[in-house]
């Protein structure tokens, strides 16, 4: 493990006790943060990428939700930690922003309120004290106005200020790790840039590492320099967002790449169309077989039918999840 | 020259802002403010812009499913708001929809072969075997399987459901279908099928699309032309590829650089807006794009620039042209 690791997950397994049976979203997954870095999580639907950013913060109810494995944060594993000292993590040196801003929001508090909730909590000040931090926070994410904005409810925002009012509660304490799931999905992409260009700011200036859990892989390319790819609850691959985009090993990788459409691809390639990743998703009541993905893998072997693959470094600062590079 | 399936010439549509106990007037959005293009057919017109741009309202209006305040809408050379209810209904065999919900656009308690067949009915007097013959027909050419007609909506995914709107689009062999956002609410790789599905039924069956969405990428991918919508009007209106290689409309340029791009080598000079888009009630006179324009200069307050035809087809409405 190297010097400047910051989370360290080992063989997380995240499951959920249903009346269908047991659903395993994570399932024995591991993962490294350094300090400093934006690291991408990248799947569609239901491979589990959100519920690894709950499950660090422990923020599952658990029943249903049992987590074993070994989450390491400076040391220690936040897993075996008492709700009290977890929840001095929680908005103090690891913070979250949820994907749909208006729910995520307290209704009923102005924004004021909710920022400075955390910041009395985690940094002992008095009200005022914290009430003027919290103004400070809105304008350093460039909300206008901010001390008439911060008594204002959620309701009250767009879109795009209600999301820059959760990065504002997340950072207000300083954290030393941010897990964005989907920060900029449900707004539209003028403002998404915006929001972008906040969390690259506020990143070099909090010193702040971020989780960026997204499907969106333009965002990804723009944001992250390492990245994961999680498929059925398990990381398929890991490479550095420049090797991942130009070389990507994972048939599941190399389909997604193939199969979203980018401005201007049309014209280098000469068609309309896409190259698609045959199938759906299986549910997590019917896990394939062998390896999770061969049902819609365009090189499946006999070998991925019958056994599940393991993890290979084929070089330095990569790991795949695929018979094809045993 | 060929005649144009479609023209729209002109289009509002104003919604009334009531308020207080006596429900009085305050002010109108204007969703839509005076919208013009032509289609032709066999042609993709995307028609992209932000939340509040009117993009979805210019789809429903076209079909009446909103009645638009002013303006023309010829399909094959008829001015649709001019026709009586009874000759709209059946020329709207011809005029389809696709919606973005996969899960409301679905009656719940109809079997996909109800679904599929409720235009047929509606319109023709096929009999039974002829609609079953067809509805088959239809789900094979979408991806499913004909033994699932008898099937529920609630029992298959969203790009199915999706599919199977798509199927009941087609059950008419329309001329015209309006995708409104159809991909949106499905996953990254089903999105891909989607599209392929949907450029391979028209390179089959010939018919136009008007596809509205908010994703660039998406819009340039599958269309012929581009129309790039700010508060309810069309600033630019040009072939993909120039929409893509030479914008000139500042927000186009803006929406461009904020799209990104899944290649960490071009990492590109994004142009920041600034501020959030204004609300569609009482808009300031002008240019509607003045406040957030990078390149705004005095004429832009005080005067709406017309949209223009550049040459090579190509309109934009802005002072800097």
């Amino acid at each position: 493990m190297r010097q400047d690791s910051l989370l360290s997950i080992h063989n997380l397994r995240t499951r959920f006790h249903t009346y269908e049976g047991v659903l395993t979203a994570v399932d024995g997954i591991g993962l490294e943060v350094y300090r400093g870095e934006t690291l991408g999580v990248v799947g569609e639907s239901g491979c589990g990428k959100s519920v690894t950013a709950l499950s660090i913060l422990r923020l599952l109810a658990s029943p249903p939700a049992e987590i074993q494995g070994e989450i390491l944060f400076d040391g220690k594993n936040l897993l075996n930690m008492s709700l009290n000292e977890i929840r001095q993590i929680r908005g103090n040196s690891i913070s979250m922003i949820f994907q749909e801003p208006m729910t995520s929001l307290n209704p009923v508090l102005t924004i004021g309120e909710q920022i400075s909730e955390a910041i009395k909590l985690h940094q002992g000040v008095t009200h005022q004290e914290a009430w003027s931090k919290a103004v400070e926070m809105l304008r350093i994410v460039q909300i206008p106005s901010p001390d008439i904005r911060a008594r204002e409810y959620p309701h009250k925002l767009s879109g795009g200020m209600r999301q820059r009012a959760m990065i504002a509660m997340a950072l207000s304490c300083h954290p030393r790790l941010l897990l964005a799931d989907e920060p900029t999905t449900a707004l539209d992409v003028t403002i998404q840039a915006q929001i972008v260009e906040l969390m690259e700011r506020l990143k070099e200036e909090i010193r702040t590492s971020i989780v960026l859990i997204t499907h969106n892989l333009g965002l990804i390319a723009e944001m992250a320099k390492r990245v994961v790819v999680m498929y059925m609850g398990k990381v398929v691959e890991e490479a550095l967002v420049e090797d991942l985009f130009l070389e990507p090993l994972h048939p599941y990788t190399h389909g997604l790449l193939e199969s979203i459409p980018w401005m201007g691809r049309k014209m280098k390639s000469g068609r309309k169309q896409l190259q698609e990743i045959p199938g759906m998703v299986p549910s997590l009541l019917e896990i394939p077989e062998g390896c999770r993905f061969h049902p819609r893998c365009s090189r499946v072997m006999d070998i991925c039918r019958k056994e599940e693959p393991i993890l290979i470094r084929p070089k330095e600062g990569r790991q795949v999840l695929c018979w094809l590079w045993a | 020259m060929t005649t144009h399936l479609l023209k729209v010439r002109d289009l509002k549509k104003y919604f009334p802002v009531r308020k207080g106990i006596f429900s009085r007037m305050m002010g109108w959005v204007q969703a839509v403010d005076g919208v013009s293009f032509n289609l032709n057919q066999g042609e993709t017109l995307g028609l992209v812009g932000e939340s509040g741009c009117g993009k979805t309202t210019v789809g429903r209006c076209l079909l009446r499913l909103i009645e638009p305040s002013e303006g023309e809408i010829q399909f094959e050379g008829k001015d649709l708001l001019k026709m009586d209810r009874e000759i709209l209904r059946k020329v709207r065999a011809r005029l389809q929809i696709i919606f973005q919900d996969p899960y409301s656009s679905l009656n719940p308690r109809m079997t996909l072969e109800e679904i599929i067949a409720e235009p047929i009915r509606n319109h023709t007097r096929a009999s039974r075997g002829e609609i079953r013959d067809r509805v088959s027909f239809l789900m094979e050419k979408v991806g499913l399987h004909p033994e699932q007609a008898r099937r529920f909506p609630h029992e298959f995914s969203g790009g199915q459901r999706q599919r199977i709107g798509i199927a009941r689009a087609l059950a008419l062999n329309p001329k015209l279908i309006i995708c409104d956002e159809p991909i949106s609410a499905l996953d990254v790789s089903i999105q891909a099928q989607v599209i392929n599905l949907l450029v391979k039924l028209q390179e089959e069956m010939g018919f136009s699309y008007l596809f509205i969405a908010h994703d660039l990428s998406v819009v340039e991918h599958i269309s012929d032309r581009v129309a790039v919508m700010y508060l309810g009007k069309i600033v630019e209106l040009a072939r993909d590829t120039d929409i893509y290689t030479s914008p000139k409309h500042p927000y186009t340029e803006a929406l461009l650089s904020a799209v990104p791009i899944p290649d960490p080598k071009m990492k590109k000079k994004r142009i920041l807006l600034e501020g959030d888009i204004p609300s569609p009630i009482n808009l300031p006179e002008g240019c509607r794009f003045y406040s957030r324009c990078p390149r705004r200069f005095d004429l832009c307050k005080v005067e709406e620039p017309e949209f223009k035809d550049f040459g090579g087809k190509h309109w934009v409405a802005c002072h800097l042209c």
